[in-house]
């Protein structure tokens, strides 16, 4: 069996301190709080600081945790401080501590932090020994960084699991995971964390007893520790084990040759005491396996004094034990058998099964008497000690079993989530189908609104148009009839006129030679007749001059046409307006919109008034075109109903013309509409 | 002595009267002059007509215009005097008419063809007389504005149809081309068509109707 368990121990130590190397986190959001943690931490570590304040200072730290209302921040607060195991000494808090840290990174769905605060419980088993329990939270805190693909972290709980399970004696499946770990410090050439996986292997192999391959491990070890800026006592740590290896292995020169290596380590004496004492104690095992005494007892007195004052029971043990070994070499079985009880005692006051069972063996060999004695014990302690590494074993294989199950329990739920998303992916198909189907049509019915809009317009347009085309008819009738008139006029010159003068010269000139009593009255009354000539031709110049003064208004002639129009004989219809004013310098879109409302108004009265009378006014004071028309008719009241569309017409008139107007009306009080235009008179005449 | 018989045709009576005295009181060398009158349309026309049973009057002088223009009436005497050539042929038309433009005259002379046409400002008493005796010979007389209307067409080798004629006529009197149409029955493209063949013909390049007017007076057109 393997003869410096005790070294193990150490380098286990060694390997749980490693683990709490987690990647850093980001803590820059709440400094003052986190601040505060790590103040208290560190103030609870000072050794002056008595127990119960170390709990307050603990409890302090919880409750601040406890009482934050953020959730990430609470979480965060919570992931602290299950890292910080040294600070939080009481351990139901620190369970209670874990269990939130775990629940609420579970609520906030940071998956990293979750795995960190398994890895933080895992590890505060692993302090209480409890292996089984933090072999499954490695476990749980393994699956969750593999699922991140968190290669520096999955590497590090590899490693610790291997190293939990090395503890069980499952040294293949220990041997496995270390390989794993260091294919992932391969990875991301993390030379340290090679170097202590090297190292596992070392020490796995040589539990194995494969020493050959277990020197290669540690030399490859000793390589990328090497590599780093490592301290001497690392690296003489593991020349200690390389040459514990090589006295298992039975090459007792070259072990002695580490031993003396390690002992000469700068300061080690100083700075670990216990490393020392042991690399003493291996090198006189050494010597004595050698069969080389010379000096050999004063380095087990030695190794026994410093770890007798290091308190290091179970390395103290084993010196004990070899220092028995080395009795009985020198044949004092006496004093032999005194040294391998003294490490009995130790070996039972640690609790090392394995330092008690080579110790019962040896006893057996030197108190022959006693043998049958040490065998029942040996032989009893070995195989509750193996059924308890196989119970141990079956359990985490039970554990690496749920675990897998576990996994296809996610996967199934995985899938279940897909399809779920698959079922959201459809809703929000459907519910971007509707907006969209709820935007087409509202840009249908703004579209047809404006088309709508649009065919008003144009409607309106072609109602101006055809007013236009009235005025312009309106006009030609004008030049017709003054054509007309001309033609008349000029007819009436060279008809009536001339044809009287003509027939007066005629008489005349028939008879200017006669002058009879007959001849004399023809004559007088060809006179009679130029005298109506003359007459004629005044009033034709009169009405020359009368139809050259008057003016010729298109636009009011229109209006005066239009109502004069009207097929309902019972309605009168009256028109005022100056006629000096000009009406036709008006702007035509003035003169063709008031026609249109005239129009409309005009038409509304005859339909709805139920009127006998209707009146148009115009008239004009400075910039403003004053239309008034009135009704007598029944009259309607004005604030009441909505809006016709004889109304809805006129506003949309007037409002192109910037114009204002008013309705004036009452049940039977007839109806009064006016328009205040503002003028802009053409520039053109 | 022979004695020759006309008929005098004018609203205007005292034209008539006028028409009546010169002439009778004229010296003619070898025929006295009896000058009947009628006053209106329906006289004439009815004088005629019986002139053609009884004695045919030698000549007949016919007004054109024999109602007052208010009447609208469209009679002129040119229907006269086609009842006149129908009715008593041998009898001489003479127009006396203060129409001197080209285009009434040519129309005369279409529908017509009468022997004399006298235009009543140039009528004086030498002229009626020269006017008789010239008839009275068979001779066409024309008193000289007529006979410059009649020349100028005559000088010009431009033939222009009827249609042609009647739109620059409408066009001088200041008718709208749209109007046009339907006064000579066709369509307003047709007008439009002929006026910009007539504006071709008269060689009327930069043109507006006045100047296709006035170039289709000056050639004796208008």
């Amino acid at each position: 069996m393997n003869k410096s368990y005790f070294y193990i121990i150490i380098l286990f130590l060694l390997c749980l301190s490693c683990s709490k190397t987690k990647p850093e986190k980001a803590i820059q959001e709440t400094p003052t709080a986190i601040d505060s943690i790590s103040v208290w931490a560190s103030e609870s570590n000072k050794p002056e600081i008595k127990q119960e304040d170390k709990l307050a200072l603990q409890l302090k730290a919880f409750n601040l945790a406890k009482n934050t209302g953020n959730d990430s921040l609470k979480a965060l607060y919570f992931s602290n401080l299950s890292y910080n195991t040294n600070f939080i000494t009481d351990s139901l808090l620190f369970r209670k501590i874990n269990k939130q840290a775990i629940l609420l990174n579970q609520r906030i769905k940071d998956s990293s932090a979750i795995g960190n605060a398994y890895w933080d419980l895992a590890f505060f088993f692993e302090r209480y020994n409890v292996k089984d329990s933090a072999f499954y939270n490695y476990s749980e805190a393994l699956d969750i960084f593999n699922y991140n693909d968190d290669k520096s972290s999955i590497g590090q709980l590899h490693l610790n699991i291997a190293t939990i399970q090395m503890k069980i004696k499952d040294y293949t499946v220990s041997e496995a995971n270390a390989v794993k770990a260091i294919e992932k410090f391969k990875f991301i050439k993390d030379d340290k964390k090679l170097s202590r996986g090297y190292n596992l292997l070392g020490i796995l192999l040589n539990d194995l007893e494969e020493y050959d391959k277990s020197l290669s491990y540690y030399k490859e070890s000793l390589f990328y520790l090497k590599k780093t800026p490592s301290s001497n006592i690392e690296e003489a740590t593991l020349i200690n084990n390389i040459g514990v290896t090589y006295r298992n292995n039975e090459q007792y020169l070259k072990a002695i040759e580490n031993f003396e290596d390690v002992l000469r380590t700068n300061n080690l004496f100083v700075k670990n005491p216990s490393l020392y004492a042991k690399a003493l104690s291996n090198l006189a095992t050494s010597k004595l396996y050698n069969k080389d005494t010379v000096d050999v007892e004063n380095l087990f007195i030695k190794a026994i004094e410093i770890k007798r004052k290091e308190n290091d029971l179970g390395s103290l043990s084993s010196s004990y034990y070899n220092y028995a070994e080395y009795k009985a070499f020198a044949k004092d079985t006496l004093n032999a058998v005194i040294k391998a009880k003294e490490s009995e005692r130790l070996a039972y006051a640690v609790n090392s099964n394995e330092q008690l069972l080579k110790t019962w063996q040896y006893l057996a060999i030197l108190e022959k008497e006693n043998a049958t004695e040490y065998f029942i014990k040996f032989t009893a302690l070995n195989d509750s000690l193996q059924r308890e590494d196989r119970k141990q074993q079956n359990k985490f294989a039970r554990i690496r079993f749920e675990t897998d199950e576990f996994i296809a329990e996610n996967l199934e739920l995985e899938s279940e989530k897909e399809v779920l998303s698959k079922q959201k992916q459809m809703w929000i198909g459907i519910a971007t189908g509707f907006f969209l189907l709820g935007l087409s049509i509202y840009i249908i019915i703004n579209q047809r609104a404006k088309n709508q809009k649009l065919r008003f317009d144009q409607q309106q347009q072609a109602n101006n148009q055809e007013i236009f085309n009235l005025m312009l008819t309106q006009k030609q009738k004008v030049d017709e009839v003054k054509r007309l008139e001309q033609k008349r006029i000029s007819e009436e010159l060279h008809d009536g006129v001339l044809g009287k003068m003509l027939g007066a010269r005629m008489i005349l000139t028939g008879l200017n030679k006669r002058s009879t009593d007959e001849a004399i009255q023809e004559k007088s009354k060809a006179i009679g007749s130029l005298q109506e000539i003359e007459n004629e031709i005044r009033s034709i110049s009169h009405e020359l001059s009368h139809s050259a003064y008057q003016k010729i208004n298109n636009f009011t002639d229109s209006v005066e046409t239009l109502l004069a129009n009207n097929k309902n004989a019972n309605i009168k219809t009256i028109f005022h307006f100056n006629e000096d004013e000009n009406w036709d310098s008006l702007a035509g879109d003035i003169k063709i919109n008031v026609y249109r409302i005239i129009q409309e108004t005009f038409q509304n009265a005859i339909k709805h008034a139920n009127c006998t009378y209707f009146e148009v006014t115009f008239y004009r004071n400075d910039a403003i075109f004053n239309v008034i028309m009135s009704d007598n008719g029944i009259g309607y009241n004005v604030n009441k109903g909505k809006k016709g569309i004889g109304i809805r017409n006129i506003t949309s008139r007037i409002d192109k013309l910037n114009g204002t107007f008013h309705i004036d009306s009452s049940a039977g009080q007839g109806t009064t509409i006016s328009l205040n235009i503002p003028v802009k008179i053409e520039s053109k005449k | 002595m022979n004695t020759v018989r006309i008929l005098a045709v004018d609203d205007h009576e005292m034209t008539a009267l006028g028409y009546k005295y010169i002439l009778e009181d004229a010296d003619f060398t070898d025929f006295n002059v009896k000058v009947e009158i009628a006053t209106s349309f329906e006289k004439g026309k009815s004088n005629i007509e019986n002139s053609k049973r009884a004695i045919p009057y030698d000549v007949i002088l016919l007004d054109i215009q024999l109602f007052s223009p208010e009447s609208k009436d469209p009679r002129t005497g040119i229907d006269l005097g086609i009842v006149a050539r129908a009715e008593v042929p041998n009898s001489k038309v003479v127009f006396m008419s203060s129409y001197s433009d080209n285009y009434r005259i040519n129309n005369i002379f279409k529908t017509v063809n009468p022997d004399g046409y006298m235009v009543k400002s140039e009528i004086d008493e030498l002229s009626l007389k020269t006017m008789v005796e010239t008839i009275v010979k068979n001779s066409p007389y024309y008193t000289a504005s007529a006979l410059s209307a009649i020349r100028r067409r005559m000088s010009t080798d431009i033939v222009i149809d009827e249609q042609d004629q009647k739109i620059l006529y409408h066009l001088s009197q200041g008718i709208h081309t749209r109007d046009i149409a339907p006064l000579i029955g066709s369509a307003n493209t047709t007008v439009e068509a002929r006026k910009r063949q007539l504006k071709a013909l008269f060689d009327v390049k930069n043109g507006n109707d006045l100047a296709l007017i006035n170039e289709a007076k000056t050639r004796g057109f208008l």
